[in-house]
């Protein structure tokens, strides 16, 4: 057939000349197929059965490795024709190994960091359409951990390469590190990330930010990276991580950014800093938008009531938790106003709880003068106030300066 | 031609490829030569020489390789082993063929007879004498084949076959071997393919094995309460690999009420195994014996073997439901939280198969463990399967959000997100059904929190001890303790001295 001749040529040329885009091209499963080379492979292939597929590769490339690698990957094309998930996941998984064994054996195959990127995407695309299918048939669901077992071996081949740079397998990390966290967060198991991030973050040669690294990885690992952070409560780092790949997202992708955008806005707003209404205009979040503006205000009923409205929306992106812990902020400003509107000549900074009482009953939320203690003293520890509560008196009293720090200035 | 737009994996537009392949080539990041942000094509000097490789062939159609890459069996000119071949060709042949490349070598292998790889260029020798074949071999061959049922019992007669033949070739012999006398090469044990999982077309052999051991099982041992099992052999084609379980799943017969538990390495005998019935009554016995005796250890064993023997006999209904429940709530009761999360997993699944139970109660120790477990992400899917989820099938969903254990351990979540300790402790005595004892749990982290605040917080005057211990859910003596363990100061009325008190 003429495809496959074409094919089979093209593939022998990326091997010789090491050209590694050309290779991850012709191996690719998923629907875009860029090069031409690949057109009508799948329909060339489909009319064979598995196991002539080992006889058919024989020979055709002079290269035994890629030859089991070729073999595998028609195998898993048929499948996937015939919608066998878990068998083209066997597949596509021999391929991938076959892939690292090759790279182990190796030296320089740093040229060959394209192909892995393409394959362990493909690896964990088929591993969660197999899962699907083995739900169905209401079998353990089990290639998708298996498949994480596969690219922490070839994260580990990769990152443990000694050749000099320019040949060096290290440019891979990154690409199949995201490839790692997307299962960890497909399987709703995120921290086991970390170990990752543990070991990418501090990486010196070449560093995570080196411009060699393609950029768009780079900005996948960091939201990944940010939103591993911000469930562990680390805000700050959060923040940093999430910025980072929001600025360097490219204003193409509006998708992704407004994914960073889901996970960034309630870090901020945790630490103080609101976001602009242009913003969430832009990018269609206007869920945020009330919320900010309740918390800024300190208007608590307001708050509960859109906690409620968009809970189902917040409850899936997962930070629900999060926003509910801003809460403390709408404390913080609401109780600035009413230290600001009550405030009597004779008694500066004195304020009777009594006060606060009546102003969370206006706006709806009943509360006793315990709770309302509580939380003053929560917001004294935290450092929103300074000042302290008589117990005796019933009473805040305020520090005569900047009782009420800016949040900016306060560490999270 | 920018490097974003040049070839970006994730960007999911249609490259349109008219092949510009300097734009191709101009991405630094994967150019072989040492990256270059200029993005200008250099060569690299390894390309030229390729050495570390394995012997890569030249770009030009591979029509100059030697015999040992060809395919492993010359068939040219030959009719040898039609047993296989023409089996499956019948079928390919009967696709649709395209037309075209006759001007290539396509006789050269003419071994599997494909029409479409015939047109292939095949990278083999041009036909000579020496892909002539003694009748005496073909018939060899023959026998050899002939032999083969599966496809993988002849890949390694070919395996095998195949050096004998090629060496005979080499050194000249093929002609003047005595082929007939030649022994013929040992048909290859059932085999595991080499990768992760058994070749589905072969697990059909391990599967009868095993239904024989079933059905050697089932008729050694007469006390049977139930017929044998079906003698239902599990079909698996290609297209259709639904296994059918039933065939293997054991029925007891055991009729102890006591039952020590080991832990199964394979698949238990069935005399050791007790039905549905006398697992109810030995439920029963082992509870009485719980509230004559109280020994923990010896109800938790007993209870874990009837979860035995309910799994292994693939028993999934409301009694199932009922041991784990029973065991869930006796675990609360004893400290034993490890076993308890066994329990509540695994009734989470048997909730969402349907089975009814007390779901609410369940539901709320769940939530209350995730806040023990501090595990943002369980408490979040706790969230989504009360609220969100929509194709869970637990029965009475929208009742469980407003039963009152529920309503309670949510008020408790969100009391501990937002670190409010006078609505813990509020809360902390109204816990319905067991929840207590994992709120007992938590407890001393929120306590000595408070108390470090209150402690920051409160001055100048001295804080009352008996409204301190409202707050801490202490009260008298042991709310007094409490404080002077922690550093706490108390002053001449016994009241804590904040400005005194360091807390640790």
């Amino acid at each position: 057939m003429m495809a496959l001749f074409g094919y089979f040529n093209t593939l022998s040329t990326a091997i010789v000349k090491q050209d590694s885009l050309l290779l991850s091209s012709l191996f690719k499963k998923s629907i875009n197929k860029l090069h031409p080379a690949t057109r009508n492979v799948d329909q060339a292939i489909e009319t064979k059965s598995l196991s002539e597929i080992d006889e058919f590769c024989d020979g055709r490339l002079g290269n035994k490795q890629f030859e089991e690698m070729l073999a595998f990957h028609f195998k898993g094309i048929i499948c996937l024709q015939k919608k066998f998930y878990s068998e083209a996941y066997i597949h596509q998984a021999n391929l991938i190994q076959a892939l690292m064994r090759y790279l182990e054996d190796t030296e320089a195959s740093g040229w060959l960091m394209a192909a892995t990127n393409t394959t362990s995407l493909d690896l964990r695309v088929v591993a969660k359409l197999a899962d699907k299918e083995q739900k169905k048939k209401g079998q353990k669901e089990d290639k998708q951990s298996d498949a994480a077992r596969i690219l922490n071996s070839c994260f580990s081949i990769c990152f443990k390469d000694k050749a000099p740079l320019n040949v060096s397998k290290k440019w891979g990390i990154l690409g199949v590190s995201n490839q790692l966290f997307k299962i960890y967060f497909s399987l709703n198991n995120i921290r086991l990330g970390r170990t990752l991030v543990n070991s990418v973050r501090p990486m010196k040669n070449p560093s995570l930010e080196d411009s060699r690294f393609p950029i768009s990885q780079l900005v996948t690992f960091k939201f990944f990276a940010g939103a591993l952070a911000m469930f562990e409560g680390k805000f700050s780092l959060a923040e940093e991580d999430l910025s980072y790949a929001f600025r360097r997202c490219t204003f193409k992708s509006h998708k992704n950014k407004r994914l960073i955008l889901r996970y960034l806005i309630p870090v901020k707003i945790l630490r103080g800093k609101m976001p602009k209404d242009s913003l969430l205009k832009k990018y269609n979040m206007s869920e945020f938008a009330d919320l900010a503006k309740a918390v800024q205000l300190g208007d608590l009923r307001s708050f509960d009531q859109i906690m409620q409205q968009h809970q189902d929306f917040f409850i899936r992106s997962g930070i629900y938790l999060i926003l509910e812990k801003t809460k403390i902020l709408a404390y913080r400003n609401l109780c600035k106003k009413i230290c600001m509107i009550s405030q009597r000549p004779e008694a500066k900074n004195k304020f009777i709880l009594d006060l606060f009482q009546r102003a969370l009953a206006w706006l709806g939320v009943t509360m006793d003068i315990d709770d309302i203690e509580c939380i003053l003293s929560n917001l004294i520890f935290a450092g929103y106030i300074k000042g302290y509560i008589s117990h005796q008196a019933r009473c805040l009293v305020l520090s005569a300066t900047n009782p009420f720090p800016p949040l900016k200035d306060l560490k999270i | 031609m920018t490097q974003a737009q040049a070839v970006n994996p994730w960007n999911q537009q249609q490259y349109n490829y008219g092949y510009n392949q300097y734009a191709y080539y101009s991405n630094p990041y994967y150019h072989q030569n040492f990256p270059s942000l200029n993005g200008t094509v250099t060569p690299n000097p390894q390309t030229q020489v390729a050495p570390q490789q394995t012997p890569v062939q030249p770009t030009t159609p591979p029509a100059n390789v030697a015999s040992t890459h060809s395919v492993p069996f010359q068939y040219a000119n030959t009719n040898v082993a039609p047993a296989y071949t023409s089996v499956k060709r019948t079928q390919q042949s009967q696709q649709k063929v395209t037309t075209g490349f006759t001007g290539f070598q396509m006789n050269q292998n003419k071994k599997k007879k494909i029409p479409e790889l015939v047109e292939e260029p095949k990278p083999n020798p041009p036909a000579d004498d020496k892909n002539k074949w003694p009748d005496a071999l073909k018939s060899f061959v023959e026998r050899a084949f002939a032999r083969c049922k599966e496809p993988a019992e002849k890949q390694a007669v070919e395996v095998q076959l195949k050096p004998l033949i090629t060496g005979a070739i080499e050194h000249g012999t093929l002609w003047s071997h005595d082929w007939a006398s030649q022994p013929l090469p040992p048909l290859p044990p059932k085999r595991k393919q080499p990768s992760f999982d058994p070749n589905p077309f072969q697990n059909e052999s391990k599967k009868n094995a095993r239904s024989s051991r079933f059905m050697e099982q089932a008729h050694a041992h007469q006390q049977r309460s139930r017929p044998p099992p079906s003698t239902h052999q599990p079909t698996e084609t290609y297209e259709d690999r639904e296994l059918n379980w039933d065939a293997y799943t054991i029925k007891g017969t055991s009729q102890q009420l006591e039952k020590q538990y080991l832990r199964l390495t394979e698949a238990p005998e069935p005399w050791t195994v007790r039905p549905e019935p006398v697992l109810k009554k030995s439920l029963e016995h082992v509870l009485k014996k719980w509230e004559a005796q109280r020994d923990y250890l010896f109800v938790c064993e007993q209870i874990k073997s009837i979860r035995q023997d309910l799994t292994v006999q693939r028993i999934n209904n409301e009694f199932t439901v009922l041991v784990y429940e029973t065991h869930g709530r006796l675990t609360l009761e004893n400290d034993d939280l490890g076993e308890f999360n066994q329990c509540q997993s695994r009734l989470k699944t048997l909730y969402e198969d349907g089975i009814r139970g007390c779901i609410p109660e369940f539901m709320a120790y769940r939530l209350l463990y995730s806040i023990y477990r501090d595990s943002a992400s369980d408490i979040i899917d706790l969230l989504k399967d009360l609220t969100v989820r929509k194709d869970v099938k637990v029965s009475d969903l929208s009742n469980v959000k407003k039963d009152p254990a529920v309503v309670h351990a949510l008020a408790l979540r969100s009391a501990i997100n937002l670190e409010n300790y006078a609505s813990f402790f509020k809360l902390y005595p109204t816990t319905p059904n067991k929840g207590k004892f994992i709120l007992d749990k938590i407890a001393p982290r929120i306590r000595l929190e408070a108390l470090r605040k209150i402690s920051k917080s409160y001055k100048p005057s001295p804080v009352p001890m008996d409204w301190l211990g409202v707050q801490l859910g202490l009260s008298g003596e042991p709310c007094e303790t409490y404080v002077k363990e922690h550093g706490g100061v108390l002053d001449a009325k016994k009241m804590l001295d904040t400005r005194q008190s360091n807390i640790t």
